[in-house]
C-alpha cells in the first residue's frame, strides 16, 4: 500500500511552490490526518467531549399552504405555519397554527342574501399538535449523482379549531412526505383530515375537512 | 412586593436579585450563547474495532464505509438520535448517537452522552408538553413548557383550555413540580402552581359576562419514561378560583399526555 503512494510524494515537492515545503510542523501533521485511516494515534485536539457539545439540529420550522375543503362550505385556500421536533428516526412531534377562510354553502349561493355566518366566524383557525411516525424511510434517486432522504409518514394528533364563532376540539390524522433537499432544507407534502363535530347547520354532525398542502421546512 | 422594588431602588446585590437575573437567563440558555464563536471541530476517535458509516440517519440506510480502530471521526451535527460525521478521507455519513460509547475523545474519555429521563441527571433540559384531560366534565387541551433545574425540580408554565357547551375556559397557570423518585422509570411527582383563569359563558346563556379570576392549585401525577426524552405524563389537579364574591370556586381535572424532554 505505501508503495502506491510513493510515487506520489516524490511528485509532490516538484509540484508545490518553494515556499511551501519550507512550512513546517503544521504541514506535517495536516498530511498525517489525511492519511489512510488505520493511521496510528492521529492527532485530535485535547478536550473532553459531551454529547451536549454537539450541535444538535432536531428542530423544524417551515410554512405551508394549500387546499383546505370545509364541508358544507367548499374548498378553500389555506396557509400554515410548523414546528417539529425529531425525537428519533422514527417519531416525531409536530404543532402547527393554520387559517383558511370558509366559502358559501350551496343553501347561501341559492338563495342570494341569507348569509349564516358573517365575516369574522367564517375564519377558519385551527391549532393542533400531532405525533407523526416515518413509516417508510428511505433514499431516493434524481440521478446518478444526487441523492435525496426522504420519508412516508403517518401524523395522528388532537387541536382546537376555531370556526362559525366558536372553539371546536378537534382530531386531526393525516399521511405525509418528507423531501431533504440538503441537510438545512426539507420541502413536505401533507394530506389531513381535521374531523370535529359542527352545529350551524340545524343538527350536530361530524364534519370531515380534508386539507392538501405543500411546504419548505428548515431545521435547525 | 414592595420588599422587592426596594431592593433593586437600593441596587445592592441581594439573593432575590441574583434569583430574577438566574431566571432571565435560563429564559435565553437555549440561544446557545456558545455558537456565536465558530468552535474548532468536535473529533473523536474509534476506540471499538471499528464502526459502520451508514448514508443516512436511520437504521435502514445502507452502510457504506467503515472507520476503524484509533482512526478520527469529526462529529458535524445531531439529529434524532444519529449523528453525522466526516472521516479523515473526507467520507460524510452517519452513525447512531450510541457509536459515540465506541470512541474515545481527546483527553481518553468515553464522551458522556446526555441523559434526558430516569437516568443519572447530566445537567438541565426542557420540557414540552402536550395534555388532554377533562376539566369538570368538559374536554381540556393543554401545551406546557418547563425547564428542569435539578434531578427533581422542574418549573413549567401551561395554558390549557376546555371548550365546553356552556362555557370556555382558559387557564395560564405557573407550576413547580417535584420529582419524588427522579431515577424510577415510573416517576411519581407533586405540583403546586398559581395562574389565571378565564371563564366565557356561550353567549346563548342568560349572563354572558366573561370572568377573569386568580387560581391556585395543587395536583400530583406520574410520569412514565417510554423512550430517551419521551415521557407519557398523567396528573390530578385541584384548583382554588378566588372568585370576586369571597366566594372560593374549586375545579377539578384530570390530564394525559406526553412531554418531550430537549
Amino acid at each position: 500500500m505505501e508503495t502506491r503512494f510513493l510515487p506520489a510524494f516524490l511528485i509532490l515537492p516538484l509540484l508545490l511552490p518553494a515556499g511551501a515545503i519550507a512550512e513546517t510542523a503544521d504541514d506535517i501533521s495536516a498530511v498525517r490526518d489525511a492519511d489512510p485511516e488505520s493511521v496510528l494515534d492521529p492527532q485530535i485536539e485535547r478536550r473532553r467531549i459531551k454529547e451536549a457539545d454537539i450541535d444538535s439540529e432536531n428542530f423544524e420550522a417551515g410554512v405551508y399552504a394549500g387546499i383546505l375543503s370545509i364541508e358544507d362550505f367548499g374548498a378553500q385556500p389555506v396557509v400554515g405555519v410548523r414546528l417539529d421536533y425529531h425525537l428519533s428516526e422514527d417519531v416525531f412531534f409536530e404543532a402547527v397554527l393554520g387559517r383558511a377562510e370558509a366559502g358559501e354553502t350551496s343553501f347561501e349561493t341559492l338563495n342570494a342574501g341569507v348569509r349564516l355566518l358573517n365575516d369574522d366566524e367564517r375564519e377558519f383557525t385551527y391549532y393542533q399538535a400531532s405525533v407523526g411516525y416515518n413509516l417508510l424511510p428511505g433514499e431516493a434517486f434524481l440521478s446518478g449523482g444526487r441523492t435525496f432522504n426522504n420519508a412516508l409518514y403517518l401524523l395522528g394528533g388532537a387541536g382546537i379549531t376555531d370556526f362559525a364563532g366558536e372553539e371546536h376540539f378537534t382530531l386531526g390524522v393525516g399521511v405525509g412526505y418528507r423531501l431533504l433537499v440538503n441537510d438545512l432544507i426539507a420541502v413536505r407534502v401533507d394530506m389531513k383530515d381535521h374531523i370535529f363535530n359542527l352545529d350551524v347547520l340545524g343538527e350536530d354532525k361530524t364534519t370531515h375537512n380534508l386539507e392538501l398542502t405543500a411546504g419548505v421546512s428548515l431545521f435547525f | 412586593m414592595p420588599g422587592l422594588f426596594d431592593v433593586r431602588l437600593k441596587g445592592e446585590t441581594h439573593p432575590l436579585r441574583l434569583v430574577v437575573v438566574l431566571l432571565s437567563m435560563l429564559v435565553l440558555l437555549p440561544v446557545k450563547a456558545v455558537s456565536s464563536e465558530p468552535s474548532p471541530p468536535l473529533q473523536v476517535k474509534v476506540a471499538e474495532p471499528y464502526v459502520d458509516i451508514h448514508t443516512g440517519p436511520g437504521r435502514g440506510y445502507p452502510v457504506f464505509h467503515v472507520v476503524e480502530r484509533h482512526a478520527p471521526l469529526t462529529l458535524l451535527f445531531q439529529r434524532a438520535g444519529w449523528i453525522k460525521v466526516e472521516t479523515a478521507r473526507g467520507r460524510i455519513g452517519w452513525v447512531p448517537r450510541k457509536a459515540l460509547l465506541s470512541t474515545l475523545d481527546g483527553s481518553g474519555e468515553t464522551p458522556e452522552l446526555q441523559n434526558l429521563g430516569h437516568e443519572d441527571f447530566t445537567g438541565g433540559h426542557w420540557q414540552a408538553s402536550v395534555l388532554a384531560g377533562e376539566l369538570e366534565g368538559v374536554t381540556s387541551l393543554a401545551v406546557g413548557l418547563g425547564y428542569r433545574f435539578t434531578e427533581n425540580l422542574t418549573a413549567e408554565a401551561m395554558f390549557t383550555q376546555a371548550s365546553g357547551n356552556f362555557s370556555n375556559t382558559k387557564l395560564i397557570d405557573f407550576n413547580l413540580q417535584h420529582q419524588l423518585f427522579p431515577r424510577w422509570r415510573i416517576s411519581p411527582y407533586t405540583m403546586l402552581g398559581t395562574g389565571r383563569a378565564s371563564i366565557e359563558p356561550r353567549a346563548t346563556l342568560v349572563r354572558p359576562e366573561n370572568r377573569d379570576e386568580t387560581l391556585a392549585f395543587a395536583g400530583a401525577g406520574l410520569k412514565a419514561y417510554l423512550a430517551r426524552g419521551f415521557v407519557l405524563r398523567g396528573e390530578y389537579r385541584s384548583y382554588v378560583l378566588f372568585t370576586e364574591e369571597n366566594d372560593n370556586r374549586n375545579l377539578e381535572e384530570w390530564k394525559l399526555g406526553f412531554s418531550l424532554l430537549f
